[in-house]
């Protein structure tokens, strides 16, 4: 499994890790962003509704 | 709020796809002998003012520091109860058996203890469950509870509906099924059907479940289902916090660890301050818990429904929420006030 999905962690080891997440440009690096994307997140993705071809929008979909 | 808690909330998106698309739909593979029936087979609420109503518990901290449980029952509300997974064992073990149970995630070892794991032997190294502000008085003797859990799940199964996403680990279905609930499946909503070369359309195509908008977490989800699959007009939360009490230690939020992986010690940079006026008390979320913030608040503007907010907690406030006291909503949908 996963280490992180384990959980199965030393806090004092991690506590000696310090990232930079910003770069030059003031932004989150890309590596870092990838880092992230990994770590984090919830339960299933794609949070908006699909909207219908007469603007409608949707919480459940049905094959219409 | 800080600058890194902000960027990190605006990718949860995609972390979230990474993470979890490939195994859901592995997962809806795996549980596909067990499909009967789907959510379009559930009972419509009636339109008295309980049948209308419900109430959707969440596994948030409020759960245990305000016990929304007590207050349920001394009210002899009718609406329908409406349970994340997270809070199944709170409800179950005060004695409040909800008609549904919701359940997303797929998670292979956590999800199937909300339900007692009957695999358990020992105590495992994740410490999930004993790291984070739950009701610590069962989580402290992990054993004891699993057993206590079974128990209850297996003497109440077929008292509840359990309303599962194909996404989940077969161990939980499993355990559903031997518990005696009676099934009802959705799908996820992974993608845009309407995109080409959506999953969710191959996904609708290949096993004829409907799919549904989850809001990236079960709580979310549930409320949706609330709403969007049972018609209910008037929908409470309990539970749904979507943050953290003032004062709780970092390493009891959710993610801690992997915020520390990510930022060393400079951890703390990635939390949000979140000030509640209804309280006014300032609670803190972490970078996902404020996308779900922002993603229920989105939704909620178009549910065809009024939401109530009676967590007491959290960070869950904006318009069209109504943030209202538990005993207010009680009062107003309750039988002796028809």
């Amino acid at each position: 499994m996963d280490k992180i999905l384990k959980g199965n962690y030393t806090v004092s080891d991690l506590d000696k890790k310090v990232r930079t997440p910003h770069g030059d440009s003031g932004s989150l690096t890309e590596d870092f962003q990838v880092a992230a994307s990994k770590k984090l997140g919830g339960s299933i993705t794609f949070v908006k509704k699909p909207v219908k071809s007469d603007g409608s929008g949707l919480f459940i979909w049905n094959g219409e | 709020m800080t600058n890194i808690g902000k960027e990190l909330s605006n990718q949860i998106a995609e972390a979230t796809r990474i993470k979890t698309s490939k195994i859901g739909i592995e997962n809806a593979e795996k549980n596909r002998q067990y499909f009967r029936k789907t959510i379009k087979d559930l009972p419509k609420s009636d339109h008295s003012k309980s049948g209308e109503s419900a109430i959707v518990i969440v596994g948030g901290p409020s759960l245990h520091r305000k016990n929304p449980v007590k207050t349920i029952q001394d009210s002899g509300f009718k609406g329908d109860i409406i349970v994340a997974d997270g809070a199944l064992g709170y409800c179950l073990t005060r004695g409040l058996i909800p008609k549904y149970v919701v359940c997303l995630d797929t998670n292979p070892k956590r999800i199937v203890r909300w339900f007692g794991d009957t695999q358990l032997v020992n105590v495992p190294d994740d410490d999930y469950y004993r790291r984070q502000d739950l009701d610590k008085d069962h989580w402290k003797d992990e054993l004891g509870y699993n057993r206590q859990l079974i128990k209850l799940v297996n003497l109440n199964g077929k008292k509840i509906k359990a309303l599962l996403s194909t996404s989940i680990d077969p161990s939980v279905t499993r355990r559903c099924v031997d518990s005696g609930m009676d099934i009802y499946w959705w799908n996820p909503l992974y993608d845009d059907p309407y995109e080409p070369d959506s999953i969710s359309r191959k996904l609708f195509n290949g096993n004829g479940i409907p799919c549904m908008v989850t809001g990236g977490n079960v709580g979310t989800a549930a409320w949706i289902l609330s709403h969007a699959a049972l018609n209910k007009k008037h929908v409470a939360l309990a539970g749904m916090d979507l943050g953290y009490a003032p004062g709780t230690p970092l390493i009891n939020t959710q993610y801690y660890y992997e915020l520390v992986e990510l930022l060393g010690d400079k951890v703390a940079d990635a939390f949000i301050q979140i000030y509640n006026p209804y309280l006014n008390e300032t609670w803190f979320t972490d970078p996902t818990y404020h996308w779900y913030r922002k993603v229920f608040l989105d939704l909620a503007k178009d549910a065809n429904c009024t939401t109530y907010n009676c967590t007491e907690g959290g960070t869950l406030f904006d318009d069209p929420v109504k943030f209202i006291p538990l005993v207010e909503f009680l009062t107003k949908f309750s039988p002796g006030n028809r």
